[in-house]
């Protein structure tokens, strides 16, 4: 099965960076101030309206949201507030650790109204999330689907970094930048990852950041293949 | 993966402890425990066995099986058994585990080698885990699936339901004009998905749908027009019309917007021509994540014995919902039911199978 990407965006992060700061990068990418979000969310909607800013996203599009560790770092404070400060979580940060919020936010942005799924595979959530956006187009229920790979950290891992990366893909070959195709064997003619493109090694992304080597990869390696668990993405 | 996350501890208190006497009054009384790795994996597996063994599926078969899951909280009681743990030895770390934990130690615990897949859309998690499931075996690409869905007692869900003011004072009560919020529930229910029919009582999945209501973070379009839309879109999915529905197993929480969006959908969609309505939530509670497959499970065996279980803590028609649920046992036929399924973040499901 072979299906079309028409645009991508990498948005990775220093985890040092403070709230204020991403809310200041959001409001340049959406042109509005947002309340009552937390991390993640920011993260997930810089990326997703990052990549909405340069194309057109039909309202039927279907959002696939992947992610290792969600909304850690809301969970992380809410924790803190049941068991160390013996009290009740605040509604907004308890409400803000489902990580498919983040992808309502996108929907609500974007005026999204079809499919919407928060999905995860541990270090592989972005490969899943791809393979179940393909079978919904595959099969006809979906049109398009806008598929990222959102992380935060809390600040403390050394080397890694955070990020929301997302594509936009469909069956429709008109206006692609690139292809993507599952299901392949055939390791010839291909970028090395290992030699060439280990972005793990270059940027530590941490937990779907496969997600950043996917976007990565289709930003700055025009006319080249790669091929990586499964799947082959080729550069137009 | 897998990453350590510093968390500062405050040394001088002891963490949280919903046994201790006055933990226990902001718990309403609830008789709970803290969550525990042991607990909660001994339900999960407990759970999966049960399903492995009444699926008549051998070792070998098993292993090879697709694992879906679907919850809302996931591994929040591991985090709060780490957590405490962390806080009881004066530790600073404790283990971020990430989402596919749960996942990978059924797989681990039942030599299962296929690929896993996490599904975290609040309270229809486990309802689209089946309908990814359901169309990876439809579409040729796996001949059977491991669905679970699971909503484990956790202390952060029940404050935090408790802060949203959205638990009830009294009882469930789906639809009914005093309804005050919801009760939690908890469970682990585990689901074989198979591309044939192996016995006869065996249900068909039909189709469904999934959409994204944008209203409110928390609460349903109230108008009924998204509800009425998803059930729509799932009835076509499935090939259906409105009049071929014997019955629907309803979301219905017992909170006061959700039960009145769904209700309105419902209205919109059948008129007067409303076929009956199950509620199950007065029976296990709202179960959030689990509830897709747990309510599902629960439909299907109470079909089996071929009577619709009535709302029990019905009493008051809601003028503005402008029907009842049933309210005594009724007997059911093979037919087509609908299943619907709301959650935070505006996500929306409804689901159709049939045992014709």
């Amino acid at each position: 099965m072979k299906l079309y990407i028409h645009a991508a965006n990498s948005f990775l992060n220093d985890p040092a960076t403070d709230i204020s700061t991403l809310k200041e990068i959001l409001k340049n990418e959406s042109g509005k101030s947002f309340r009552r979000i937390n991390r993640f969310i920011y993260l997930t909607l810089i990326g997703a309206l990052g990549l909405a800013k340069e194309t057109t996203i039909d309202k039927d599009t279907a959002l696939y949201l992947a992610t290792n560790y969600g909304s850690i770092a809301s969970t992380i404070g809410s924790l803190t507030d049941v068991y160390e400060a013996k009290s009740l979580p605040m509604p907004i940060d308890f409400i803000n650790t489902a990580s498919n919020i983040g992808g309502f936010y996108i929907a609500s942005e974007l005026g999204l109204t079809s499919k919407n799924l928060c999905i995860s595979a541990g270090e592989q959530s972005f490969e899943a999330a791809l393979e179940l956006a393909a079978l919904d187009i595959e099969s006809g229920e979906v049109n398009a689907a806008l598929v990222g790979g959102v992380d935060e950290t809390t600040g403390i891992l050394d080397g890694f970094l955070e990020g929301s990366c997302w594509i936009l893909i469909s069956a429709n070959a008109v206006g692609a930048i690139g292809e993507i195709s599952f299901d392949e064997t055939d390791e010839s003619d291909i970028f090395s990852f290992e030699e060439d493109f280990d972005v793990s090694k270059q940027h530590g992304y941490y937990g779907s950041y496969s997600a950043f080597a996917v976007t990565h990869f289709l930003e700055n390696f025009s006319g080249k293949s790669i091929c990586f668990n499964k799947m082959r993405i080729c550069v137009f | 993966m897998e990453a350590l996350i510093k968390k500062e501890i405050n040394r001088t208190e002891k963490p949280c402890d919903p046994r201790d006497e006055s933990v226990k009054k902001s718990y309403f009384g609830i008789d709970v425990q803290m969550p525990s790795h042991e607990r909660f994996y001994r339900i999960i597996f407990d759970a999966v066995t049960q399903a492995k063994e009444d699926a008549g599926v051998s070792d070998e078969e098993f292993a090879s099986l697709t694992l879906f899951v679907g919850s809302t909280s996931i591994n929040l009681p591991i985090y709060e058994d780490s957590f405490a743990a962390c806080a009881a030895n004066g530790e600073p770390y404790f283990e971020a585990v990430g989402y596919d934990i749960v996942a990978k130690k059924i797989a681990d615990e039942f030599g299962i080698k296929a690929k896993r897949y996490t599904i975290n859309t609040a309270c229809t998690s486990s309802a689209n885990a089946i309908i990814s499931a359901a169309s990876m075996i439809r579409q040729g690409k796996i001949k059977k699936a491991l669905v679970v869905g699971l909503e484990i007692y956790n202390n952060l869900t029940l404050c935090g339901f408790e802060v949203l003011q959205l638990l009830t004072k009294s009882e469930s009560k789906p639809f009914d004009k005093n309804r005050d919020g919801i009760a939690l529930g908890e469970l682990c229910s585990a689901v074989v998905l198979s591309n044939e029919k192996v016995r006869e009582s065996d249900f068909e999945y039909l189709g469904s749908a999934n959409i994204c209501d944008t209203a409110s973070v928390t609460g349903s379009d109230e108008s009924g027009e998204s509800a009425r839309v998803c059930m729509q879109k799932a009835l076509k999915a499935a090939g259906v019309q409105p009049s071929d529905i014997t019955a629907v197993k309803a979301h219905a929480t017992g909170s006061a917007i959700n039960d009145l969006a769904e209700g309105r959908g419902l209205k919109a969609l059948f008129g007067e021509k409303m076929p009956p309505i199950c509620a199950l939530k007065p029976y296990i509670g709202h179960t959030l994540g689990g509830c897709g497959i747990g309510e599902l499970v629960l439909f299907v065996q109470c079909i089996g014995r071929a009577v619709l279980p009535s709302v029990p803590s019905f009493e008051t028609m809601d003028e503005e919902i402008g029907f009842a649920p049933i309210t005594c046992d009724t007997p059911v036929g093979n037919g087509v039911f609908l299943l619907n399924y709301f959650g935070f973040g505006g996500n929306s499901t409804a689901m159709v199978v049939s045992n014709r």
